[in-house]
């Protein structure tokens, strides 16, 4: 089984995803990137992702209705949320829609690696459980 | 209000009849009214129906001592099927409203669109049209997180185990609501212990629960205090603990703050299901919700936690013990 964790980044902001994709490639990361919401979904439909890394805020369809969209579609997906501003509301809002983890801008990279790796973890761990939500 | 409303919110008459029927029956009757009224009045109606069945159950401190053992495993039989059966009409009333939900979601959509073309966007009225059609679609969102809790609470949580820092899971989740409690004066003081330690459970389930709690403490303390969050482990139990200057919680309150549909906010405000998810969660993870206060004098809640996953607590979906506060699932 190839254990190379393969990490789609959702940003508005192209130069953030090129500067993501790069750094966690060097790290060992396969990455996919997409621009907005709906381009999340359309990667989603037809590539293997292992973990989503969503930004909150973006225009047109946000952070948190991509996450919903994503876990309807793919339950067992795992989602980290990243977010400019701290906000307990929309923290909660992340946690109560099945996101993994929230994380704050600017990221520290090894903490955000070690996230994504225990966000694959419970993915494989998962994978054994049928959906009861899908 | 129409009759059939106004029936459902009457009290249910104290011994007459079977309690528990009259309780199905009021809340029958609160959601078929609701059904009438529409989709707002969704919430209210649940909380009617929430607040009949609290009323049609004995409570586990009502008995003297003699007999109590045999009271109590009945009053936990009871609860048990009470929270089932509200756990599927919550869920079944949910995914019914949740389908129409989405039709005026998207024709609002259209409606958005439609009213921005040339033809209406020169109309005088137009800035207020858009901004009443955006009322609509505010507002359609807000029902939509009314049914995704209502879901949310019938759903049978599943723990997935992992290995987590206790401390550092309780920091990030401060940190997310430290900013927002600064505007307001309210300090966060950290008082971790054995942080550094870690534990099995499953994070993403704790995450929800320490940031409700969080989130509670701040909007309990409202201006010019101070939430203190701790962490501790003695033996094999975790513990986590918020403690906060606000106003407190009344007696009678006390022993109703984790029925689902409880709330003392003003309607509108909050559905009262966060803290019977948060207990719902905390026995799936094997742990339960402690909860101490004295009004005008703050409230203490604490999370306690096997050290080593729910497996070795043994109490996958009973509550340990029917003690206050802890009555759920």
């Amino acid at each position: 089984m190839d254990n190379k964790i393969t990490v789609l980044a959702v940003d508005d902001e192209p130069y953030f995803l090129e500067l993501f994709a790069n750094r966690f490639r060097l790290r060992g990361l396969d990455v996919l990137t997409a621009s907005s919401g709906r381009d999340a979904l359309a990667i989603l439909a037809e590539k293997h992702v292992d973990v989503v890394v969503l930004d909150v805020l973006m225009p047109g369809m946000d952070g948190i209705e991509t996450l919903k969209e994503i876990k309807k579609r793919h339950p067992r997906l795992e989602v980290i949320m990243l977010t400019g501003h701290s906000s307990a509301d929309m923290g909660l809002k992340g946690m109560r829609h099945g996101a993994y983890d929230y994380v704050m801008k600017p990221f520290e990279i090894e903490d955000l690696l070690g996230r994504i790796r225990r966000a694959h973890e419970r993915r494989r761990l998962n994978q054994g459980y049928a959906g009861d939500d899908a | 209000m129409n009759p059939l409303r106004a029936l459902a919110f009457a009290p249910p008459p104290k011994a007459s009849l079977p309690r528990l029927g009259v309780a199905a029956l009021a809340s029958g009757l609160a959601l078929a009214a609701a059904g009438l009224d529409g989709p707002l009045a969704l919430a209210s109606a649940l909380g009617a129906a929430g607040a009949a069945f609290a009323v049609a159950l004995p409570r586990a401190d009502a008995g003297a001592a003699h007999g109590r053992e045999a009271r109590d495993m009945d009053d936990l039989l009871i609860h048990s099927q009470k929270m089932s059966v509200l756990g599927e009409l919550s869920s079944g009333i949910a995914h019914e409203i949740n389908t129409p939900l989405g039709i005026i979601g998207q024709e609002t959509e259209l409606l958005q669109l439609i009213a921005s073309r040339s033809e209406f966007s020169s109309l005088d009225s137009s800035a207020e049209l858009l901004e009443r059609i955006d009322q609509i679609s505010i507002q359609v969102e807000r029902c939509g997180e009314i049914t995704h809790q209502l879901l949310d609470f019938a759903r049978k949580t599943k723990a997935v185990l992992q290995t987590v820092n206790l401390g550092e899971l309780v920091e990030d989740m401060t940190r997310l609501v430290e900013r927002e409690a600064g505007y307001q004066n309210i300090t966060i003081t950290r008082r971790y212990r054995d942080g550094k330690r870690t534990i099995s459970t499953d994070p993403s389930l704790l995450r929800q629960v320490v940031l409700n709690l969080l989130q509670n403490a701040v909007q309990a303390v409202e201006r010019d205090g101070m939430v203190t969050v701790g962490t501790r482990i003695s033996g094999q139990q975790a513990e986590i603990e918020v403690t906060d200057t606000g106003c407190g919680i009344q007696p009678e309150n006390l022993q109703r703050i984790f029925d689902p549909f409880f709330t003392t906010k003003p309607p509108g405000q909050g559905t009262g299901l966060g803290l019977s998810i948060c207990m719902k969660i905390m026995h799936r993870l094997g742990g339960h919700i402690r909860v101490r206060s004295s009004p005008g004098q703050g409230a203490v809640f604490t999370l306690l936690l096997p050290v080593a996953g729910p497996e070795s607590a043994n109490t996958h979906d009973n509550p340990p013990s029917a003690y206050q506060g802890d009555r759920h699932e």
